[in-house]
């Protein structure tokens, strides 16, 4: 049973989810508990806090990454002592595990490390006397980094689902159950269709195709280890009795339907002009360009490749690193006769590509290859269980959204979903007209 | 595997006896949990057709929408739509070739068989940052020509025609590994 931030973030919380807890124990099993750090982001234990804890000693200086580890891992083992505490204040003794006391071994990158194995021996141990294990989330340990003792790490986005999932898996459990605040997994996003039904049923697939799109849902990764061994995992509400999401394997739930609509967040559209180009240089110049966007850790989007441009969205948080990393920036190509060119931004060339410009000069003739950038995008999808692959969703997918006045810049698509690049600030129709058209009144 | 029904009322964890369960743990080896990062196989799926319709007229979504019409009358499904300007494109079924063939017709438009898509299997790919952008820069570098790429949680497809397709499979293997189908 994994408890998210919002379920354990009060006391009255807490003892909602302890006697959750309790009742599952009465009910003749044995639970196991994993928690994460108390409360969501801006709140005092929650990891964001803990981060700008560090960051806020001077924001010039990038904190390690292993020191972040071992600071955010604080928020759980925080949280996973008061639970551990609320049990015992009812009258179950209880006790708290780090995820390496848990047996979560991990690869050693930290901030972003993968489960390699999870030994349960710990776990069983804590059960056979009597206690019931409260595991903190999102973390395990690196046991070969050349450092006494076990190296902390922690799992990055999901980790405490993730956690719930391969304890789970190693326990040989019945079940996983993930609670939240919302009742299950709703077919679009509540903050835009409050009365959006929750799905009684969706497949691993599904889950990990919405929360790639955006949706905030179980983790892809913890869905992925529940559909590896077939662990039946459940979302539920911890604080209502709504039976909650079954998320199970694709041929438990076969069939023709919708899933639901989800959106991302806040997307910068990015599109180079290659026509400056020389014919035989254009495969170089966009291999290049990949090449840097992988090195910097960019994630893309709606891409699009042409031999006349470039196209993809990156998420606006990392879209000044990307800029960063483009503006002014000198890529030198040889083969097939020598050229340099230089990047820059069409509506706004900065000093520094103008100055890179004139240095070059006196080695040529340096050509500019300008991109144009579209902030205030986002991307909008509808998810679909053997749906994308009828004829005309397209057509009716742009036909809503037009007669909503929404324009769509670019599309794509996939086996289970159906994506629109639109302006955010018509992000709410969008996700309205769609989720009224598909899901309310039946695909 | 029992079945949905029986697990569903099966909610029973850890109901067998825990000091057994000790004893089998003792013996038993970690089970590795999380698929390796990166790209995990690649794969082809052949037999698409490619539709590029150009010279849209103004307003472009119109002419967008009405072309869509068209290619549903003729029931015909497609994937891998994309807009260029005044431009679209997108991918059939070759089987559906002639309905398509038909439908275009008196549209600015050109359609061929022979095509295929390449997967590129990569589980969670967007939480290796950077990955789906080494994928596209590996594709790109590979010097063969792709029309269209697209993604989702697990994958990134790349549609080809069917012999350059066939040559960025071994090529992508090449370099990222080839561990097989699962």
């Amino acid at each position: 049973m994994k408890f998210g931030g919002t379920s354990v973030r009060s006391p009255e919380a807490r003892m909602r989810a302890a006697l959750r807890v309790i009742s599952a124990k009465e009910q003749g099993f044995f639970p196991v508990v994993v928690v994460s750090a108390i409360g969501r982001t801006g709140e005092p234990y929650a990891t964001d806090t803990l981060i700008g804890m560090l960051n806020d000693i001077d924001p010039n200086v990038r904190p390690d990454q292993r020191e972040m580890d071992l600071l955010m891992a604080c928020g759980e083992i925080l949280s996973s002592v008061i639970f551990a505490h609320t049990l015992k204040t009812l009258g179950h003794t209880s006790m708290s595990m780090r995820g390496g006391q848990a047996g979560i071994r991990t690869d050693g990158v930290y901030g972003n490390a993968r489960i390699l194995g999870v030994n349960p021996l710990g776990l069983f141990e804590v059960i056979k006397r009597g206690h019931i294990p409260v595991v903190c989330g999102f973390q395990g340990v690196w046991t070969q980094g050349g450092l006494p003792g076990a190296e902390l790490t922690t799992l990055g986005r999901g980790g405490s689902d993730t956690t719930a999932s391969a304890v789970g898996a190693a326990l040989g459990a019945a079940a996983v159950e993930i609670y939240t605040d919302v009742d299950g997994i709703k077919t679009a996003d509540p903050d835009f269709v409050p009365d959006a039904p929750t799905l009684s049923r969706v497949t691993y697939d599904e889950v990990a195709e919405l929360a790639y799109l955006g949706a905030r849902v179980v983790h892809p990764r913890a869905a992925e280890i529940a559909m590896r061994y077939n662990v039946p995992l459940w979302v539920k509400n911890t604080f209502t009795d709504h039976p909650g999401t079954e998320v199970v394997p694709r041929e438990s739930f076969p069939g023709r339907r919708v899933t639901g609509v989800s959106h991302t967040g806040k997307l910068v559209h990015v599109q180079f002009d290659l026509d400056a180009v020389k014919v035989a240089h254009k495969t170089q110049f966009q291999a290049r360009v990949y090449e840097m966007l992988a090195k910097e850790g960019t994630n893309l989007h709606m891409i699009d490749l042409s031999p006349g441009s470039i196209g993809f969205a990156v998420p606006r948080s990392q879209f000044p690193a990307m800029e960063d990393l483009f503006d002014g920036l000198v890529v030198p190509i040889t083969e097939g006769g020598s050229s340099l060119y230089v990047v820059q931004r069409r509506d706004k060339p900065t000093r520094a590509a103008e100055t890179q410009t004139r240095l070059l000069q006196s080695l040529g003739d340096p050509v500019a290859v300008p991109y144009v950038v579209t902030e205030g995008t986002t991307m909008v999808s509808l998810v679909g269980h053997e749906y994308m692959q009828q004829p005309g969703v397209f057509q009716d997918v742009l036909a809503i959204l037009h007669s909503n006045r929404v324009p769509v810049t670019q599309v794509s698509d996939s086996d289970f979903s159906l994506s629109c690049l639109v302006p955010e600030s018509e992000l709410r129709t969008a996700v309205v007209s769609l989720h009224d058209r598909f899901v309310k009144q039946g695909a | 595997m029992p079945k949905p029904d029986e697990r569903k009322s099966a909610r029973a964890p850890l109901r067998q006896d825990v000091s057994d369960r000790v004893a089998d743990s003792r013996g038993a080896g970690e089970t590795e949990f999380e698929k390796p990062r990166g790209v995990k196989w690649v794969e082809i799926k052949s037999g698409l057709t490619r539709a590029f319709v150009y010279d849209l007229p103004e307003p472009v979504t119109d002419s967008r929408l009405e072309v869509l019409s068209k290619v549903r009358s003729a029931g015909v499904s497609i994937d891998f739509v994309k807009f260029g300007q005044g431009a679209m494109s997108f991918v059939a079924a070759e089987a559906d070739q002639p309905a398509l063939e038909a439908a275009l017709k008196g549209t600015s438009a050109e359609v061929e068989g022979g095509c295929c898509v390449v997967i590129v299997h990569a589980v969670n790919m967007q939480d290796e940052e950077g990955l789906v952008a080494k994928i596209v820069s590996e594709v790109i570098a590979s010097g063969e020509g792709v029309d269209h790429i697209g993604d989702m949680h697990d994958r990134v497809l790349l549609v080809a025609s069917q012999k350059t397709g066939e040559r960025l499979v071994k090529k992508l293997e090449k370099t990222f590994g080839k561990e097989g189908s699962e």
